[in-house]
């Protein structure tokens, strides 16, 4: 979605607007705790492991994540002019929504606005997706025989398989069980770990996050995205529009538990996708698209590509990341 | 591909309370019933995108999210490239990883010592939902059997007997199959799907083809399947799509290796351009109504997995056990 795309502002009632917007930053002071909680004493990335487990019993139902997990990370990986444009975007599909259900209103067709929904849908649909299956800190097999777990402390008798340089693991290359753990687990798996230097997280995570054609980066996050909501001012407009296509579309509308959680960023508690998860002051954490996982390779070379690019007045430390598939 | 974008579109009809402008037949002529196409073959190179894209205009946009509104399908339709390209990507891909390559690109456990596809795939694809779905494929030479979700195919061929099974959230269709042999080289991909092959629902009402032999391939059904699984590209009705290759390219897929042009076989707009090469798909259709227009890519890595993604936004992983 191009940044050009228009905010359509007339639609949002100005009361919802100011409670959202209160709301909106009661979240922020709320994820901001978070964010300081979660500081502190922190185990380094390189001591995360996945705590596998081979002989759980089969379970028809994998026990998928409640549909719209990761959400706050999604919105933490948008800047405030990409919030801006989905609000936008989203305002513009629920107006739409709205006049065709007025039957005195004549139906113009207005297929920008799908389009544009489309086009958002496309662009953010990979974020989306990496957030969500990382936010669980858990992964199982579609049989539910195999579960892996993000520990720091692997159980006694569990297998585990540290994450960090690609030789770190301590697995060999045919050992099949972890490659599979890897693969279910591949949002932290796959992911690499850096730290910036001293205050110069954000620089590296604007770098990361710059789009790019045929980009493999799904996810880009800062140790103060990890936690929490970060509030902006284009939150609340962004709250309200999918609060508005939560109301107006059908029950089973695709995305529909998607616009209610975004919608809920304005009015809840601050949700905390990753409880689970700390990394040290500075770290970032970039999780490849699901679609590049065979060509992981390609992916590590385009974070390194955008690292040396980055100006940032001091080494960025690799802390984890994985080479092959 | 296309599929990725009647979301939107399902949503605004939804709320409107009307159907879509729509070419589909009456009711009548919607038997329920299932009526795949080639198990997975049929999505092998381009006959995967000798799709109804190409004639489709507006109203065919409308009938192909009109078939989806009345279910919950529509949750299903981003796969519906990614799906067949790993039934029958992942059948060619560990090939295309291996074939031609050293030892040291293609050793240990990146090959496993297989020279095809044959053997247990972890899944996990996009789901419109947010939270990816994970499944399960086995795939075979005379076999393939694929769990993703609340989608469920089977192929079986035993002799003379084929037995097709689809099933999808909790409804299970038996497809009446036939075919007849012939030979077609995919390289890595271990299934056997050469020939032609007829399609039918019990009771012989509707009726699906596809002929894969050289030098192209053809396929199509004779009417609207009202049952048709969501995951696959849904034909158009009456036509019947060519896929003709029109280079020769090196490729771990035997026989699909090369640029494939699709089209309606009737001089409908669009056209869709298919590629296999090395371990390598692609897909591109232009020219077809708008939203329909995109990109498929699927990449194999060794043997053991593979990765695709849509300019929808849609993706899929696959990952040999």
């Amino acid at each position: 979605m191009g940044s050009s795309s228009p905010r359509t502002a007339s639609s949002r009632p100005r009361a919802a607007i100011a409670a959202a917007a209160g709301t909106a930053i009661a979240v922020a002071l709320a994820g901001a705790g978070a964010i300081g909680s979660a500081r502190g004493p922190q185990a380094p990335p390189a001591a995360w492991m996945l705590e596998v487990h081979t002989d759980s019993p089969a379970r028809a139902d994998p026990g998928r994540a409640p549909r719209g997990t990761g959400v706050s990370l999604a919105l933490n990986a948008m800047t405030d002019d990409q919030r801006a444009d989905a609000a936008g975007v989203l305002a513009r599909l629920a107006d739409r929504l709205e006049r065709e259900r007025n039957p005195l209103v004549e139906d113009l067709d207005d297929d920008d606005a799908r389009a544009d929904a489309e086009g958002l849908l496309g662009e953010r649909l990979p974020m989306l997706t990496a957030a969500a299956a990382l936010a669980p800190g858990r992964w199982t097999s579609q049989d539910g025989r195999i579960v892996v777990r993000a520990t720091t402390e692997c159980a006694e008798h569990a297998r585990c398989i540290p994450l960090g340089p690609p030789r770190a693991s301590g697995a060999s290359p045919d050992d099949r069980v972890a490659a599979r753990a890897r693969f279910l687990a591949w949002p932290l798996a796959y992911a690499v770990v850096l730290r910036a230097p001293p205050g110069r997280a954000p620089d590296l995570v604007a770098a990361l996050r710059a789009p790019g054609p045929g980009s493999r980066i799904a996810l880009v996050l800062g140790d103060a995205d990890l936690h929490g909501l970060r509030f902006s001012k284009a939150l609340p407009a962004l709250a309200e529009s999918a609060a508005r296509l939560d109301r107006l579309g059908p029950p089973d509308m695709p995305m529909k538990q998607l616009f209610a959680r975004v919608s809920g960023a304005g009015s809840d508690a601050a949700p905390d996708d990753l409880r689970w998860l700390a990394l040290p002051a500075d770290a970032v954490l970039v999780v490849p698209r699901l679609g590049a996982l065979a060509t992981i390779a390609a992916f590590v070379a385009e974070v390194r590509g955008r690292v040396a690019t980055a100006a940032l007045r001091g080494p960025v430390e690799w802390l984890a990341w994985r080479d092959s598939p | 591909m296309p599929r990725a974008l009647l979301p939107f579109r399902y949503a605004v009809a939804r709320v409107e309370g009307r159907s879509l402008p729509t070419t589909t037949p009456p009711s009548s002529a919607r038997r329920p019933r299932a009526c795949p196409r080639v198990p997975r073959g049929r999505f092998q190179g381009a006959s995967t995108t000798a799709e109804p894209w190409s004639a489709l205009g507006r109203g065919a946009i409308a009938r192909l999210a009109r078939v989806v509104l009345s279910t919950k399908r529509i949750m299903r339709l981003p796969l519906s490239l990614l799906l067949p390209l790993v039934v029958l990507g992942a059948a060619s891909l560990g090939a295309a990883a291996c074939a031609g390559k050293t030892d040291a690109t293609c050793s240990g456990a990146s090959c496993n010592g297989s020279s095809d596809l044959t053997g247990t795939w972890d899944l996990v694809a996009t789901s419109p939902s947010g939270a990816p779905e994970t499944g399960t494929m086995i795939l075979a030479k005379d076999s393939l059997s694929l769990d993703l979700g609340t989608t469920q195919l089977t192929y079986t061929a035993t002799g003379s007997s084929l037995s097709v099974t689809w099933s999808h959230d909790g409804t299970t269709s038996s497809i009446a199959t036939q075919r007849t042999p012939a030979a077609l080289d995919l390289g890595i991909v271990p299934l056997d799907v050469g020939g032609t092959w007829a399609f039918s629902s019990p009771s012989r009402a509707d009726a699906c083809q596809a002929d894969l032999t050289q030098p192209s391939w053809t396929g199509g059904c004779d009417v609207y399947v009202a049952g048709w699984p969501s995951a696959l590209p849904e034909p158009v009705p009456g036509v019947h799509y060519v896929a003709t290759r029109t280079q020769t390219l090196d490729s771990a897929f035997g026989d699909l290796g090369g640029v494939w042009t699709a089209s309606d076989g009737r001089g409908g707009p669009g056209s869709c351009v298919v590629t296999f090469q090395g371990s390598d798909f692609s897909a591109a259709c232009n020219g077809a109504a708008g939203s329909l227009n995109g990109t498929v890519q699927l990449t194999f890595a060794g043997t053991t997995s593979a990765s695709g993604t849509t300019s929808h936004g849609f993706e899929l992983s696959a990952h040999r056990q």
